[in-house]
């Protein structure tokens, strides 16, 4: 019925109580039984205070007042049930027409909102809530000093949670820097109400941990001081912190020691621009504290030239959004220029409009000092570089001036001096053109050797000039390495001598007899390296000196086309210390000082050795003691070719050699000659004594070794005595001993060895088999014999002509011509027997004299033709009369079956001249 | 030792042939001397290549000048030569030829010391 009567308020969209001022309700509107699910009938004539609390219980009659006058809403709680608080907002007013009684609008205030959540039990869900934030309970008895801990207390402490916990072990737990200051924080909440917001630090198994603890103080039931508070675990907040603080401060103190300011700016709602900077920006221009942030303060120390232009760019990055990047200078306030730099970057707010910028400012005032300094520097040292330069440029000019001077020079010296050398050495070749006998040309070769490389001594000065510019190069042609070790040691055999030193010489039979490379460039190597070795080393009573060449092939770094040749000269020298190793291959260097006072040379060789080693491609090495010798071992690599191959001819193919060795110690020796003949296509037959050797004519050469000479002569002269054909035999003999021997082995062949080279040896044994067959004579002189005289001609009477003699011999010629001027008769000549028909033909002759053998056509075949001719032109026969020398029978025969008419014999006699003449010459 | 002279150079071959013109007869022996030094040149060098024939027409070019002007031993000997050569014997040549060359010298020494 009620709900009848007041339609209006059944409609009323709102939840409606209706209250007497006693409190008893007696309106319940329909919407507030929707929506809170309270009916009229249960809550009907009850008391509002039955359904209805305040937060601060006061009375139903207050609230009422209260919220009439102030017309606020107050808040409640709606019983719905004992377990169902419902957070209300009352408004109340008066009802209309119904004195006491008010309207109660009541509406639901949204749980999250609301203070009083709606739950079953407040205590636990609290309790999850805190446990679940990690949040641990504490409440502790001032008087009674006990403590209660919850369960997360516990677990944040680090200890288990069944485990007792009192005040003092929780005390006892902080870090002992912190527990006196948790002390004094707790005192001053407990007496100055001060708050309790400590943070301290506890140990567990050596890690630590920090923890928060807040607390209040608040009274009892009992009215006695208790705190009460919580703690959390703020390890990783004060982590970060200090991590951050580090950041912070390093970031600071690379800012400070970069002298890098920040500043910013904001926009704010006046569209007006907030400024501020650091105290590192501020310092930067020497501004006072309270100048942060006033741009114009800032814009005052511009300097009057860059004001503008930064101005301009500030206002042109805060327009377009542009970042800023402008150097500038700033004139402080004590006069001090600065050189800045600022970069500054734009953002923009959420609606994309420009709010703020953020810069750095860099002093760059000391960079630009250095900067002032350097360029400073850099203009003294351009210039010093450029008088530097020019001195240079100048030096060098005149270094090259002397350097071509230095080279005209000694080209124009050597040229003076190799003249006079080609000279000898043209006047030797001529020399050597003419006839000689073997021993003669091998001093011509010898003096030739010895020309020619004092020849290649003045090329080595010319040599280290042309190395030095670069200039030197090597050359490739076909050359024999036995023929450059023979010239070698053949022109220096007459200094070994002198120096009574000997020299042994080892060539590999393997090496072939030709290979390509600069043969004149081998030779000077060798050649100077041989040469040093005899200078340095010295003969005594005591020591023998001895000179060792060993040439052999590297198999190793051989191939088909690359032969590798070493050559080692060792020698019992004075030898060369290890310092002065190191130096020895560097131009103008010998040993010592003393080195060149006593021995000479120019220092020159040895550094040329080693670069033309190098640029043939070889290698140099040197071993030496002091006072024992050294040891040089030159390495060339040489090619190999078809064209070295085609000459590498047999030269003693088919050659039967016999060597005998009458030292049996010695046969090694000669076995190494015995390869050396093999290679050359030689057959060689070795014999230990010359008893075995009964047959010499199965050889063609025979090679004795005499290592003994002395006690060895008397076996060799008798050898050489009894033996038929002594001239197919060579004596192999030291070279000291040469001479001796010569004398006491007249027209023996003698061969002198120590040394001994390879193509000495098959030189020798080619001599003796071209000996047997050639025959070399001495020219006779006719230098001291007058030359022919003239007879006179005056006073002689007419002589007769018509007669032609025919004779090839000039002075069989002038014989005849003589006898027959002595007869009367003048004569003809032809010196054969083609020009005899000639001149038959050309003339008329009466008479004929010829020789009959003549060359061309001979006396015979000239008589036939004639008469034939004579024949054929119906000619009479002319008398041909034959002066033969020939002397044997049938010769007479001969003449006349060739038509001839008479013959006389040579010499003819003036009286058998006459005779003839008087008989076959027609005087008409 | 004037037979030996003689046999060496026979002077009066050349009076035979000329008469007693000493003048002349040494000129022909002077021109007799040089054709010997030039043939026996060529006789050594066909000796040492062997060439025999080349040997035997030399010798017997030389040897109607070396009978011309009395050279009475070379002469014969170079007609020795002559038949050697035909035999093709190369030692034999090889000492013909040297005793050859010795007479020829003889025959020198004869011209220069009578000279």
């Amino acid at each position: 019925m009620l709900k009848q009567k007041n339609n209006f308020i059944e409609d009323f969209p709102f939840p409606l109580l209706k209250v007497r001022s006693t409190g008893e309700i007696y309106y319940v509107s329909a919407k507030f039984e929707q929506e809170f699910g309270i009916f009229e009938n249960n809550i009907k004539n009850q008391i509002f205070e039955e359904i209805i609390t305040f937060p601060d219980n006061s009375k139903f009659e207050t609230n009422i007042l209260s919220a009439i006058c102030d017309k606020e809403s107050i808040s409640a709680l709606l019983l719905k049930s004992k377990e169902c608080l419902i957070d209300v907002l009352l408004n109340v007013s008066i009802v209309d027409n119904e004195a006491g009684c008010y309207w109660l609008l009541v509406n639901r205030i949204p749980s999250s909102q609301s203070k009083y959540q709606p739950t079953s039990n407040n205590f636990e869900q609290f309790n999850r809530a805190v446990d679940g934030a990690c949040i641990g309970i504490w409440e502790y008895n001032l008087l009674a000093d006990t403590a209660s801990f919850s369960r997360k207390f516990k677990e944040l402490v680090q200890i288990n949670a069944n485990d007792d916990l009192t005040w003092q072990q929780f005390k006892a737990m902080i870090v002992i820097e912190d527990r006196e200051v948790f002390e004094l924080f707790l005192n001053n909440h407990i007496h100055y109400n001060m708050p309790l917001n400590f943070e301290f630090r506890i140990i567990h198994h050596g890690v630590i941990r920090w923890l928060q603890l807040r607390g209040e103080v608040f009274l009892n039931n009992q009215q006695e001081k208790n705190i009460a508070g919580s703690i959390t675990d703020c390890t990783i907040i004060k982590q970060t912190l200090s991590a951050l603080n580090d950041a912070i401060d390093s970031k600071n103190m690379t800012m400070k020691a970069g002298g890098i300011g920040t500043w910013s700016a904001e926009v704010n709602g006046q569209g007006t621009w907030l400024w501020t900077w650091d105290s590192l920006a501020n310092g930067m221009f020497n501004l006072k504290e309270e100048d942060i942030g006033k741009l114009e303060k800032f814009a005052e120390l511009l300097h009057p030239e860059d004001a503008e232009t930064v101005l301009s760019s500030i206002e042109n990055s805060l327009e377009t959004g542009k970042d800023l990047n402008q150097s500038y200078r700033s004139i402080l306030s004590n006069g001090e220029t600065k050189f800045i730099l600022s970069k500054g970057k734009v953002s923009r707010n959420i609606d994309g409009k420009i709010c703020r910028i953020d810069g750095i400012s860099i002093d760059q005032t000391a960079i630009y000092d250095v900067q002032k300094e350097l360029e400073q520097l850099n203009s003294q040292l351009e210039e010093r570089v450029a008088v530097r330069t020019n001195l240079l440029e100048q030096a060098k000019e005149h270094a090259e001036n002397a350097s071509k001077i230095k080279t005209d020079f000694l080209s124009m010296m050597s040229h003076e001096l190799r003249t006079p050398m080609n000279g000898v050495i043209g006047s030797l070749d001529l020399l050597a053109t003419t006839n000689q006998t073997f021993e003669s040309l091998d001093l011509i070769e010898t003096a030739k050797t010895s020309a020619n490389n004092l020849v290649f001594i003045l090329n080595d000065i010319l040599d280290v000039n042309k190395i030095e510019a670069g200039k030197l190069e090597i050359e490739e042609s076909p050359f024999s390495i036995q023929e450059v070790i023979d010239n070698i040691v053949q022109a220096l055999v007459p200094t070994l001598e002198k120096n009574r030193l000997t020299m042994e010489v080892f060539e590999d039979p393997r090496i072939p007899c030709f290979v390509k490379g600069d043969v004149i460039r081998v030779r000077q190597v060798l050649y100077n390296i041989v040469g040093n070795a005899i200078k340095f080393t010295k003969s005594s009573a005591k020591k023998q000196g001895n000179i060792k060449i060993i040439a052999k092939v590297e198999e190793e770094q051989s191939n088909d086309f690359i032969c590798t040749v070493s050559f080692t000269i060792t020698d019992t020298g004075i030898g060369i210390s290890p310092d002065v190793q190191q130096k020895l291959f560097m131009p103008f260097t010998q040993a010592e000082r003393s080195t060149t006072r006593k021995y000479g040379g120019t220092g020159l060789g040895l550094a040329i050795c080693g670069k033309l080693t190098e640029m043939m491609g070889g290698r140099i090495d040197l071993q030496s003691e002091l006072g024992k010798g050294s040891s040089f071992s030159v390495e060339f690599p040489f090619w190999k070719s078809q064209e070295t191959m085609a000459l590498d001819v047999e030269s003693l193919s088919g050659a039967r050699v016999a060597l005998v060795s009458i030292e049996q110690s010695k046969i090694s020796l000669i076995e190494r000659w015995a390869e050396y003949l093999r290679v050359e296509g030689a057959d060689t037959v070795l014999f230990d004594n010359t008893a075995s050797l009964k047959c010499t004519d199965k050889f063609d050469a025979i090679i004795i070794l005499i290592d003994q000479y002395s006690s060895q002569k008397k076996i060799i002269k008798d050898f050489y005595q009894d033996v038929e054909d002594g001239s197919k035999i060579s004596f192999a003999i030291e070279r000291s001993k040469i001479r001796e021997a010569r004398s006491y082995l007249p027209g023996a062949r003698l061969l002198p060895i120590k040394p001994l080279t390879r193509a000495q040896l098959i030189k020798t044994v080619n001599h003796i088999r071209l000996n047997n067959n050639t025959l070399e004579l001495d020219e006779i002189d006719l230098s001291n014999l007058e030359l022919d005289i003239e007879s006179p001609s005056s006073g002689q009477k007419k002589l007769k002509e018509g007669i032609l003699v025919v004779e090839d011999n000039p002075l069989n010629q002038k014989i005849i011509a003589k006898q027959m001027k002595h007869l009367g008769f003048a004569c003809d000549l032809a010196n054969d027997g083609k020009k005899g028909i000639e001149q038959w033909k050309s003339k008329n002759y009466k008479l004929i004299l010829t020789d009959c053998h003549m060359p061309n056509i001979d006396g015979y075949e000239m008589t036939k033709s004639i008469r034939q001719l004579e024949k054929s032109k119906k000619l009479p026969p002319i008398p041909v009369v034959a002066v033969t020398g020939a002397a044997m029978t049938g010769d007479s025969k001969r003449c006349y079956d060739a038509g001839m008419s008479d013959f006389i014999s040579k010499p003819v006699q003036l009286t058998e001249l006459k005779e003839v003449l008087n008989k076959w010459y027609c005087n008409e | 030792m004037n037979e030996i002279k003689r046999q060496i150079l026979n002077r009066s071959v050349m009076i035979a042939l000329i008469g007693d013109d000493e003048q002349m007869a040494r000129h022909f022996e002077i021109e007799f001397l040089k054709q010997a030094k030039a043939s026996l040149a060529i006789i050594i060098e066909n000796f040492n290549s062997e060439n025999y024939v080349g040997i035997k027409e030399e010798a017997h070019y030389l040897k109607t000048s070396a009978s011309a002007v009395g050279a009475e031993i070379t002469a014969n000997l170079l007609q020795e030569l002559e038949g050697i050569a035909l035999q093709n014997d190369k030692a034999k040549c090889k000492q013909q030829i040297k005793s050859l060359h010795q007479s020829v010298s003889q025959v020198y020494e004869v011209i220069r010391n009578e000279g």
